[in-house]
């Protein structure tokens, strides 16, 4: 036995350092991560880069859009990031507060390829954070007006609106109501009267004014500034004089729109020139883009993706020279060749390649005069807020004073977490630390004062290595979780702990508010209420049809009811999703013998839930047979006999001598499927990732995503808390129960 | 009459047991069965049990030695399931030894000595069964990523190498073990940790036997730590790799359910080969709470 346990370790010991040992590579490697269609093209670049390069191999990565963010910050916070990655513009902040990003000043210096004045200015900009450079421009986008030239010489424009007055005259001109049924059917531009479309359009008369939407500094709104107001007055208006319609643009096929006049304008992005060509062709040479109009400026929106090379990154000087590489005019010009990304390098729009593209020109002038949204992290949320304040007033006729003055209200709030002074809750963590630390120590050592006269050390080693991981990864933690509850704990903090701040039971606070928290609490009620009692009626049920002495083959039927016990609950809701398949599913096939027709099991708001209980029950039932069996075994034979001689049926001896006898027995089984039920989490996360609609979220899975995918880990804490609470107060109840009934 | 009846009522209830355990383990069956089929055999609306065209396709992909045909019409899976069960192994068999080992040695002291402090921390043991694991999750996170345990193999083994159930359960079983056997070996002269090693651990084989293959289970089949503890596709154990796989590779059936196997097939051979052992350790460990 010895010697196998020391083979054993051997064993183990070799494995992992052969799996630490990295085979060395005589080449260079560089791992580059794009996204989308970047994604896809990238790789062809890095191949004319390895080329120059030979002694380099670049791994490119493809991560689709959806999955991005998320893999991203997953690779910051468990610190396994690529060397160089690119970065929305709206996401530079972001990251730039994670400290995930690299700065890149000093290279800059040093560059003959790159400087601000290579790129456009609106572009370069979104990488200034601070006053430092946090990544370099690779392509941009930006919005011009697309228009029909054609009905606007109809009305006696033979140019597009260049002002502000330009655009309310055409505007009201191009409007129509052919028909005189009181309902227009024609517009005169589509602009977006709500949702989160609102800030880019409304960002548009903001900036051409000479306003903005926080103040320099980014530590204030600035939203009841004049030239604010104005500009802001000017957008409404054009809802409110009927030029550009209220609805919502999704339900309106736009090329539809555009070819049959019912949009004569709109603004949007350099991919819609293809688009357009293909999807109208009826009015073909019939449009034209154009800049936008002019109030003090003609200014437009600037986004496109930078790329940022990672803090982590050992690669930096390499990664420093495919971005060089990249920012190359030739290979911009390349670059748009492969994806029609525009090109952020100013000489590549003087390539002979575009000579031919007069529309495509129009977006690289433009392009030189464009603003960016604020560059910070909370810019989502504050979008999010002008997409439904500016519809109360262009849907709900509100007033628009009023609703500045509300805005600039939530922004402020929203700004204030910033300016929130640290609290110096790191010293207090420690001090709070120590103290439970020693009066742990106390507590122990002075439990019997009289023992210590012949104190051996050798109890005290044995047991030190236990002690030692329970405190440091079970004690600890529970306290620590605690204390995080009562912290503003996410991704920023993780990432530079000087800034985490007490906020007492403010976490609580928002969870009691929070609808999803809730929705995952019924939940988790309806599974435990439904499944422990389901669960526990079958296993009681078999195991007393098993204990039944005329039974043959007794553990051949134990050992196969108790298989779905030791599988791993991943491999049996992947089976069992399969199984509910609503198409090709056993279940479904199964139930379609008897006439019924086939359900669509996970994705019913209804079902969802019930599926994933029938499982659960499917897989543990075999355990709490098996004790079942072990109690009923316990109940000795003399008390049947005695009742059957006393003339007792089955049932009555069930009920007044098998169930007694299984009190312990049934107590152990409630208060451990029902602990174990409360903490479902797999069931969900690999079936129906809490949906749909939220109908199958536990609270464990909900504390998962809380915490392991937005990393806001203090809310996370809190949920743990509640989850533990719920628990313990159950537990203490139960045992009551048992006692009383003793 | 009344044998007969009898005869006939105790087969029916053994027709319902056989009934049971059909479905029971139907979706096992099933799974094997689509594992060997191609997707057109998967996808038809009439199931069959076995495959008119069994193929190893599946199995193939899964281990990234697909035939160059395939893998031209479906493309590799990124990592082979052989880099994620070579992981479930070692972490599984680490935790395995390295907590009997520990829990066992803690236990010996808890069951053979007195020591102040002992009642009390053995209490305080007792309190943490009760806590739920998720409760730790983000400060074991925190503390291993800022420790650089992340994505090692260490990561997941250390913080399993000490559980007071396992304690509770070996002190439970030494407790039984007779003081004399340990008093005269003391006084031949032998060391406490001999006495630990040499004699009480050898008769311990019973409860290191059923804690060790309930440990091994657990450890393999855990999925909340690993998928936690392990960021990098190549650190993840069998089963992440296999939520992972789901969550790719949606409607390729034939590759999850080769892949359920892979995962499930390790831990079906032990209990085939034992299972009244591994169903008694596990009641064995069930009622002693």
């Amino acid at each position: 036995m010895k010697k196998y346990i020391i083979i054993g370790i051997c064993f183990v010991i070799q494995i992992l350092c052969f799996s630490s040992a990295f085979s060395k590579d005589t080449k260079k490697i560089l791992t580059v991560w794009a996204m989308g269609a970047e994604g896809r093209k990238i790789g062809e670049m890095a191949k004319l880069f390895e080329k120059e390069n030979p002694d380099v191999k670049v791994i490119t990565q493809a991560i689709p859009w959806g999955a991005a963010h998320e893999k991203l910050m997953t690779a910051v916070v468990g610190g396994i990031p690529p060397d160089i990655c690119q970065l929305g513009t709206t996401w530079m902040a972001e990251f730039h507060a994670m400290n995930a990003l690299a700065q890149l000043d000093d290279y800059i210096k040093i560059s003959k390829v790159i400087s601000p004045e290579k790129f456009f200015k609106g572009s370069w900009n979104t990488n200034v954070i601070d006053g430092s450079v946090w990544g370099i421009p690779w392509y941009v986008d930006t919005r011009v007006l697309f228009y029909r030239k054609d009905l606007l010489r109809e009305i006696g424009y033979e140019h597009p609106p260049r002002t502000w007055s330009e655009l309310l005259d055409i505007g009201r001109k191009l409007r129509k109501d052919i028909d005189g049924d009181g309902k227009i059917d024609k517009w005169g531009i589509s602009l977006a009267a709500g949702g989160g479309g609102v800030w880019t359009d409304l960002g548009f008369f903001v900036w051409q004014n000479g306003a903005d939407f926080l103040t320099p500094d980014n530590k204030f709104a600035s939203v009841t500034t004049e030239e604010f107001r104005e500009a802001f007055k000017f957008y409404v208006n054009i809802f409110r004089e009927k030029i550009a319609p209220v609805e919502a643009s999704v339900d309106v096929d736009l090329f539809h729109a555009f070819s049959s006049g019912y949009y004569p304008m709109f603004i949007s992005g350099p991919w819609m020139i293809d688009l357009v060509n293909k999807e109208c062709p009826d009015i073909k040479g019939k449009w034209d883009v154009s800049v936008l109009w002019k109030k003090k400026k003609n200014t437009s929106f600037v986004g496109g993706c930078n790329l940022v090379i990672f803090e982590k990154s050992k690669n930096k000087e390499l990664a420093w020279k495919f971005i060089e590489f990249m920012s190359r005019p030739e290979n911009q010009v390349e670059w748009y060749k492969l994806t029609t990304d525009l090109p952020s390098v100013r000489d590549a729009w003087k390539d002979k390649f575009f000579d031919d593209k007069p529309m495509v020109k129009v977006f690289g002038k433009q392009l030189e005069d464009t603003a960016s949204p604020p560059n910070i992290p909370e810019w989502e949320q504050i979008a999010n807020i002008f997409g439904q304040k500016v519809e109360l007033i262009t849907w709900g006729g509100q007033d628009e004073d009023k609703i500045l003055k509300e805005i600039e209200c939530q922004i402020n709030k929203i700004l204030e977490s910033k300016r929130r002074k640290h609290s110096g809750a790191t010293l207090v963590f420690l001090i709070f630390f120590s103290v439970i630390l020693v009066l742990f120590v106390l507590f122990l050592v002075f439990g019997k004062r009289s023992e210590f006269k012949r104190v051996s050390y050798t109890p005290y080693v044995f047991i030190f290595p236990a002690i030692c991981v329970l405190c440091v990864f079970l004690f600890i933690p529970i306290v620590a979780s605690f204390l995080l509850s009562l912290t503003n704990c996410d991704i920023y903090t993780i990432t530079d702990w000087k800034r985490i701040l007490f906020v007492g039971l403010e976490n609580y606070i928002s969870l009691f508010k929070d609808e999803v928290f809730w929705k995952s609490l019924k939940n988790t009620f309806i599974f435990v209420g439904v499944g422990v009692p389901l669960s526990i009626t079958v296993s009681l049920f078999m195991a007393v049809i098993l204990n039944e002495n005329f039974i043959r083959f007794r553990s051949f039927f134990r050992a196969g009811y108790f298989v779905p016990v030791i599988t791993t609950i991943v491999a049996v809701a992947v089976i069992w999703k399969w199984l509910y398949n609503p198409d090709y599913g056993l279940i479904n096939w199964f139930i379609g013998l008897f006439g019924i027709p086939p359900q669509d099991w996970l994705r019913s708001t209804k079902l969802a839930l019930p599926s994933l209980i029938i499982m659960a029950v499917w897989k543990n039932f075999g355990y709490n047979m098996v004790i079942f069996l072990a109690g009923l075994q316990a109940i000795p034979s003399s008390l049947y006999e005695a009742a059957w001689v006393d003339g007792a049926d089955k049932w009555q001896s069930f009920l007044h001598i098998t169930l007694p006898g299984l009190r312990p027995t049934t107590f152990f089984v409630t208060v451990t499927t029902f602990i174990g039920y409360f903490q479902f989490f797999a069931e969900p996360y690999v079936m129906t990732q809490g949906g749909p609609m939220n109908s199958t979220i536990s609270m464990v899975l909900y504390m998962y995503y809380q915490g392991f995918k937005f990393f806001r880990m203090g809310y996370a804490s809190a949920i743990a808390y509640v989850l533990f609470g719920i628990i313990f107060i159950f537990t203490v109840l139960q045992l009551r129960l048992q006692k009383e009934s003793q | 009459m009344h044998k007969t009846e009898q005869k006939f009522n105790r087969l029916l209830v053994h027709l319902f047991l056989i009934g049971g355990l059909i479905i029971t383990l139907a979706p096992f069956l099933w799974m094997i069965s689509t594992s060997f089929k191609s997707t057109e055999a998967i996808f038809t609306r009439t199931p069959n049990l076995i495959p008119e065209k069994p193929t190893l396709e599946n199995y193939q992909r899964l281990f990234g030695i697909e035939p160059p045909e395939i893998r031209e019409k479906k493309g590799t899976i990124g990592l082979s399931f052989g880099v994620h069960s070579k992981n479930s192994i070692i972490v599984a068999i680490s935790i395995t030894v390295v907590s009997l080992f520990i829990n066992s040695l803690a236990a010996f002291a808890f069951a053979k000595y007195n020591f102040p402090g002992k009642e009390k921390i053995f209490a305080l043991l007792l309190a943490t069964l009760m806590i739920p694991s998720q409760m730790t999750m983000m400060p074991v996170f925190l503390l291993l990523r800022s420790l650089g345990l992340l994505n090692s193999y260490l990561g997941l083994i250390i913080p399993a190498s000490a559980s007071a159930f396992g304690i509770f359960l070996i002190r439970q079983f030494m407790l039984t073990i007779p003081n004399d056997l340990i008093e005269s070996a003391r006084i031949d002269g032998c060391s406490d940790f001999r006495i630990y090693w040499n004699i009480v651990l050898p008769l311990c084989k019973p409860v290191l036997a059923s804690l060790g293959v309930f440990t091994f289970m657990g450890a393999w089949n855990d999925f909340l730590w690993p998928l936690i503890i392990m960021t990098k596709e190549s650190m993840y154990t069998l089963p992440v790799a296999l939520a992972n796989l789901s969550g790719e590779y949606v409607t390729e059936y034939g590759l999850l359910m080769a892949g359920s196997l892979v995962v499930v097939a390790p831990i079906i051979i032990i209990f085939l080969f034992a299972q009244k052992f591994v169903i008694e350790s596990f009641a064995h460990t069930g009622l002693k709470g």
